[in-house]
């Protein structure tokens, strides 16, 4: 096998399972006898073909697995923000300015939206549901909850300051529950887990060890990007995962925790909307990265030549 | 129908062929113009099988590779012919059209901006 061949057979690999079945072998002739005498790989035949297998992997993942998908990051991004606001709470009250005083009824209230982000990890979509439309509701009533740090009342953190930022708010209250009542009769797919898990290991090297040599300039760009990162893999562990195991929980809460704190620390509750898009474009990123590493570990057909 | 997809359907008309052989024939009925990717002509066969304009028809493994032959269907024939009607058409009321043009009319310069 010449390296022109080993090198389109690792591309045609890419394609979903079912069409690199069907017809891998018909496209890796073709790609042969084209590239007939060329030492290396045409480069402009290299990104028509990862564009071929890019619309492909997009085509044959669902619609309704999709919907599943992004709804995941959604909720995962929301009640797993929770995280990185109660442990520190609890751990050292007063902590920061962005924590809560350390009265009883915000913790619980962030802890429900946690429970409600890991009963769907786990599939259980109805006690999502359930847990979920308690905490919107929880929401709604305290829009307008005045902090007074004097006194010793709390506030829900969201505060709007007009109109359109409370109607989005509702409705991101409202959309979710329904949209979870769709998801309860499907079950997501399993997968890859470790695609999820070496996302994790990336977002928090990337947060801790680059840090320190960060410049102004770049600083809001670096904080988003671990940000939709861990968001991301969060979603895809959900959205993966086999039911039960423990790691599972263990790197959800940690993909949590670091998104939780960069979409705390740094989004004002006006960007709440601008957010939830960009969670949604990086999980639809990482679902083509989860198809495309799962594709390449089913190719024996491809892998093996024609007999 | 596009051109790409027009030459590939003319290029199956006489006899089934392969990939690579409908990449040479259409760059032959062409005249070296239309020069297919192989990803390209792999979606247009794709499509053309969904729409049943074309047909596959055996395998062969030549020099360890699959080659695969297609054949036009009756469906995919009446689609090349109508398409071939249509652009003749076009192609006859374009040359009507030049011969009425005025004779002697300057050739306008910068793309008639001049």
């Amino acid at each position: 096998m010449n390296p022109v061949e080993r090198y389109y057979r690792r591309l045609v690999r890419l394609l979903p399972p079912e069409e690199r079945a069907a017809r891998g072998e018909e496209l890796l002739g073709l790609l042969l006898d084209m590239e007939e005498g060329r030492a290396r790989p045409s480069p402009q035949e290299t990104a028509a073909l990862l564009w071929l297998v890019a619309r492909r992997n997009l085509r044959s993942a669902r619609a309704a697995r999709l919907g599943v998908s992004l709804l995941g990051v959604f909720l995962i991004v929301l009640a797993t923000e929770p995280v990185a606001t109660v442990i520190p709470t609890v751990l050292f009250r007063g902590a920061g300015p962005h924590f809560y005083s350390g009265s009883v009824p915000p913790a619980l209230f962030e802890l429900v939206s946690l429970s409600a982000a890991i009963a769907w990890a786990l599939g259980a979509y109805r006690t999502t549901l359930t847990l979920y439309t308690a905490t919107a509701a929880s929401s709604i009533w305290t829009a307008y909850t005045i902090h007074a740090p004097s006194n010793g009342t709390w506030i829900h953190r969201y505060t709007f300051g007009n109109p359109g930022e409370f109607v989005s708010y509702i409705l991101s209250c409202i959309v979710v529950p329904v949209a979870l009542a769709v998801v309860a009769r499907r079950k997501p797919a399993r997968g890859p887990v470790a695609v999820g898990l070496t996302c994790i290991a990336i977002a928090i090297a990337v947060q801790d060890f680059t840090e320190p040599f960060w410049s102004p300039d770049i600083r809001f760009l670096i904080f988003n990007a671990t940000w939709i990162l861990g968001a991301a893999c969060a979603a895809t562990i959900a959205l993966y995962a086999r039911r039960s195991a423990w790691f599972v929980l263990i790197a959800l809460v940690a993909a949590g925790f670091v998104a939780g704190t960069e979409l705390y620390t740094l989004m004002p509750t006006q960007f709440w909307l601008d957010f939830v898009v960009t969670a949604l474009a990086g999980k639809a990123a990482v679902l083509l990265v989860a198809r495309l590493a799962r594709a390449r570990r089913r190719t024996p057909a491809v892998a093996d030549g024609p007999a | 129908m596009s051109e790409q997809t027009f030459l590939i359907l003319a290029a199956l008309a006489d006899q089934p062929r392969h990939g690579y052989a409908l990449v040479t024939e259409v760059a032959a009925m062409s005249d070296g113009r239309v020069k297919l990717r192989a990803s390209t002509l792999y979606a247009a066969l794709d499509r053309l099988l969904a729409r049943g304009l074309i047909e596959h028809e055996r395998d062969e493994v030549d020099s360890g590779r699959l080659r695969r032959y297609y054949r036009l269907t009756d469906e995919g024939a009446a689609a090349v012919h109508k398409e071939a009607d249509r652009m003749a058409a076009s192609a006859d009321r374009a040359r009507e059209r030049l011969r009425l043009r005025p004779k002697g009319r300057p050739a306008l310069g910068n793309g008639g901006t001049a």
